[in-house]
């Protein structure tokens, strides 16, 4: 029994935290508004407050429990003593009958069925990977650590912090219940505005429209950020109409900057929440005759307090202030460009997606590709277009469309959610007019998005909630490791690394564990520049592309030189260009590397000795697809007499073109050679152990193999030929240990 | 505004500063040569559960894992074993009868061969676990290399219905000194 009431206490203090310091805020700003709407506005921005000081404690490692428990009975202690927890403000006119029974009964019985699936042990992919593994670590760390292997750590984290405050007490579920609580406050909010803004029937269709769609049940129930952040954008659209009608004072600016920094904070793309909300101060303050500067310095500085802790952050750690993403704008070590460019492509394609006009079919109706439906009554999304007709409706539908503009980056159906607040509002202004069509749809969605109705006309694949209420294992009358045993493969497997790797051991996966469920560092071969080149590593001796068999000579008299370089001069893509050995020859002897040789590349300069490493499992790339000027060069001390150059290269780089430069004693560069003298080198024996060599010198002694992964049969008959134990066995997921 | 300029300059000037380029570097610490041959992925001893049991089997063992311990073979198993050295080297096996196929087969006999030199015989009248042990005198085996060993069993149960065969059930096999 103890456990459902640490998960109900942890989320429950995380929520009532972020309401007492959202309370606290705007009543010191004197700011007025409506009862009904004081308690979701007041959460959004209590929540910022909330994250930037979970941010503090973060950087000051001082992210304990109890700390969290002093410092949120201290809110909340201030909280009463100020008489934030009275109610205040005047009530809206009272909705009809009809329409707040529709509204009540709907929205209880949808909450109820949230409430159970937040409830219920988490498993969501993303939640058990990083949103929640991060959060456990930095509690595990009490605060940040610089994390160079994992670029989801680069990210903002804002609801994250969130979480980590509510997993302090309660554990994964406690945090999936905190995204919870901003879906029920995107609902309440949606209907607030409209009633504050005079058409409360829109709102309660839109309100209804959004929290009973399969996919924002389905996020907003787990530990992701998606629901969260449509909610903060919201918020942001929200308190900058009620500023922009004149109802509040120039103080609502600055809880306006704060949550518009929140959504920086709470995901990247929703940065545009930050130039709207300009926008708008910018043309009203002009329209009116008032000044403009002072309040965008205003907003501005508010979401700068949200924003520039994760910009320093990354700017510290990284080199990159918004990294993973411009890479090639701010060079670094951590993240490759050509992982921006792969993984920016990956989330614009979807696999199984044909066309592009099959979206509106997959997002409403299959979900099967696109991860998730948003309903087939979305399918009418374009009746929103009537509300073109009122000043109410072309703010919302502009809003839809730049809070949509993210959505070309990646078509995954959650990633509508930002706009989709605004397009049902639009639809419920649209069809308003008509209760009877309007309880019609109403009703209609309602149905149609239960999940056991869901099951009967989606794809069997997609994303969405289980068909029973998780009644039993919310409340952990089935124990949380049975339930997750059966229903998540990939738990026994993090169970096994727990078990079987002592701690501080590093595992390295190619596809990932749950690293929420795990205390070990999982090193993913995609998630940052050291797991991509430890890919690399093992890739080398079961790819024959990989292999550095590929001989290219460049040969030129014998001269003194200080400096030689190889300049490629090609472009294009998919290649990239890499180098696995770069030998300097004076006749048939090879130059010794000495220590006081100045070795460059570009770009990527930071792996430039992989090239002189005398390892051809080991390879300087450029983690760019080809273009004319990349070069590896070294400087001598003294000038050295040399008459080639060797270059011991993989095949999986057709495209390159070389060329050897030299600089001579008078400091001038010219060419030595135009072109190398290519020929095949034997295969080299003993490359798997030389891989796992190289593995275990960066610190990996641990390899999470699943069965799916690519030669993953190479492990289990040549297990010897790597230095390789088999540990153990879950479900096709097999720990070996690197001897 | 002219007065921010300087704050927005540095600021600018600072997150630049961060990308932190590193104008060169030495040599590093120089790897090994590789030399040799790729070392055997099989070694001296099988468990039948193991995944990399596969690597072993020459002939008449199945595929299948059965109870993630052993396996079913046919008439005459085969393995092969890396050696690096032939001396005092004992060849085990670990092996059982099946009830099922005993009352067909009546008592059978297993005999053991090492790269084709008979090592011994093992008569089996009833069912259950048997296991093989023998010195192999070391003018049987080949040093750095790979050596075979078979197990051949003189009747084999043939099933009515699908004609399949089955041998005996082995669960590990090997040398040991």
């Amino acid at each position: 029994m103890l456990q459902p009431l640490s998960i109900l206490f942890g989320a429950g203090f995380t929520v009532a935290v972020s309401l007492a310091l959202g309370r606290m805020l705007l009543r010191a700003l004197s700011i007025r508004l409506y009862r009904q709407e004081e308690h979701p506005l007041a959460f959004v921005v209590g929540a910022a407050c909330l994250s930037v000081l979970t941010f503090v404690l973060c950087a000051l490692r001082v992210a304990h429990r109890g700390v969290f428990l002093i410092v949120g009975l201290a809110v909340l202690a201030l909280a009463i003593r100020r008489g934030a927890h009275r109610p205040s403000g005047e009530s809206f006119p009272a909705l009809a009958p009809f329409w707040r029974w529709l509204f009540v009964a709907i929205f209880s019985v949808y909450s109820v069925l949230y409430f159970f699936n937040a409830m219920a042990p988490e498993m969501s992919p993303d939640g058990i990977g990083y949103h929640l593994g991060l959060v456990s670590r930095y509690l595990r760390a009490h605060g940040f650590e610089r994390i160079t292997t994992n670029m989801y750590a680069n990210l903002s984290q804002g609801i994250e912090l969130l979480f980590l405050f509510a997993f302090a007490f309660g554990r994964h579920s406690a945090a999936a219940l905190t995204h919870f609580a901003f879906l029920v406050t995107l609902a309440w909010a949606m209907l607030s505005y409209a009633r504050r803004f005079g058409f409360p029937v829109a709102g309660v269709c839109a309100a209804l429209l959004v929290f009973v769609s399969p996919v924002v049940g389905m996020d907003g129930t787990v530990a992701y950020n998606d629901v969260a952040t449509a909610c903060i954008i919201f918020t942001v659209f929200y308190l900058a109409w009620i500023w922009a009608s004149g109802e509040a004072g120039s103080a609502l600016l600055a809880p306006l900057g704060l949550v518009a920094g929140f959504a920086y904070a709470a995901k990247y793309t929703a940065f545009l929440a930050v130039p709207y909300v300009l926008g708008i101060v910018a043309w009203k303050s002009f329209r009116r005759g008032a000044p403009v500067l002072k309040p965008l310095m205003l907003v501005a500085g508010c979401a700068a307090i949200m924003i520039a802790p994760w910009m320093i952050k990354d700017a510290l750690w990284f080199h990159n202030p918004v990294s993973p993403f411009l890479n090639s704008v701010f060079p670094n070590p951590y993240v490759h460009v050509s992982f921006e460019k792969d993984y920016a492509a990956m989330m614009r394609h979807y696999e199984g997606l044909n066309s592009d006009s099959h979206i509106p079919l997959e997002v409403t109706v299959r979900g099967g590709v696109l991860s998730g439906l948003i309903g087939p009554v979305f399918l009418l999304a374009p009746l929103g277009l009537l509300a073109l007709r009122s000043p109410a409706g072309r703010r919302l539908l502009l809003a839809a469309l730049l809070f949509g503009i993210p959505y070309l980056a990646n078509i995954g159906t959650r990633f509508l959610l930002p706009a989709l607040p605004f397009v049902a509002l639009s639809m419920g202004l649209a069809v308003a007019g008509s209760r009877v069509a309007t309880a019609a749809l109403l009703v209609a969605h309602a149905v149609l998005s239960w999940p056991a109705i869901v099951s009967r006309y989606c794809a069997p694949n997609a994303w969405r909630l289980l068909q029973k209420v998780p009644v039993r294992q919310a409340l952990r009358i089935e124990s949380e490791e049975s339930f997750l045993n059966f229903r998540l493969p990939q738990w026994g497997a993090a169970r096994m690394i727990d078990r079987l790797v002592p701690t501080g051991g590093k595992v390295f996966s190619f596809n990932g564990a749950p690293e929420a469920y795990t205390t070990h560092e999982i090193v993913v071969g995609f998630q940052s520049s050291f797991g991509e080149r430890v890919r690399d590593i093992i890739w080398t001796p079961l790819i024959e592309a990989f292999e550095p068999r590929w001989l290219l000579r460049f040969r030129y008299p014998p001269q003194p030189l200080r400096q030689i370089r190889v300049v490629q001069t090609a472009a294009g893509a998919p290649d990239q260009w890499s180098v696995a050995e770069f030998r300097l020859f004076r006749g048939e002897a090879e130059l010794p590397r000495a220590p006081d040789w100045k070795l460059r590349a570009k770009p990527n300069p930071w792996d430039v000795q992989l090239a002189f490493d005398n390892s051809l499992v080991t390879r300087w790339r450029s983690w760019q697809n080809l273009y004319p000027g990349m070069y590896l060069a070294v400087e001598f001390a003294a000038s050295e007499i040399t008459d080639s150059v060797l270059l011991e290269c993989s095949h999986d780089q057709w495209k390159i073109r070389l060329k050897l430069e030299g600089m001579d004693d008078s400091g001038k560069w010219r060419t030595l050679a135009d072109a190398p003298q290519q020929s095949e080198g034997k295969p080299k024996p003993g490359l798997r152990r030389a891989a796992a060599d190289e593995v275990k010198a960066l610190g990996i002694d641990y390899l999470l193999i699943y069965d799916f992964d690519y030669r993953a049969d190479d492990f289990t008959k040549n297990a010897r030929s790597w230095g390789a134990t088999l540990l153990g066995e879950h479900k096709g997921a097999r720990l070996y240990r690197l001897d | 505004m002219s007065e921010y300029r300087p704050h927005i300059l540095l600021s600018l000037c600072l997150l630049a500063g961060c990308s932190n380029l590193p104008d060169s570097y030495a040599p590093p610490i120089q790897r090994k040569p590789l030399t040799g041959a790729e070392p055997s992925p099989i070694g001296t001893f099988v468990n039948l559960g193991e995944p990399s049991a596969d690597a072993y089997i020459v002939a008449d063992v199945t595929g299948y894992v059965e109870s993630s311990s052993w396996r079913w073979t046919r008439k005459r198993p085969e393995l092969r074993f890396f050696l690096d050295s032939t001396e005092h080297l004992k060849f085990k096996a670990d092996f059982s009868i099946a009830d099922a196929t005993l009352k067909d087969t009546g008592p059978v006999t297993i005999s053991v061969f090492i790269n084709s030199h008979l090592l011994g015989k093992v008569h089996c009248a009833d069912a259950g676990r048997k296991q093989f042990e023998k010195p192999v005198p070391a003018a049987f085996l080949n040093p750095k290399a790979v050596n075979f060993a078979a197990l051949e069993i003189d009747k084999v149960w043939v099933s009515k219905t699908d004609g399949a065969v089955l041998g005996f059930i082995l669960t590990s096999a090997g040398f040991s000194e």
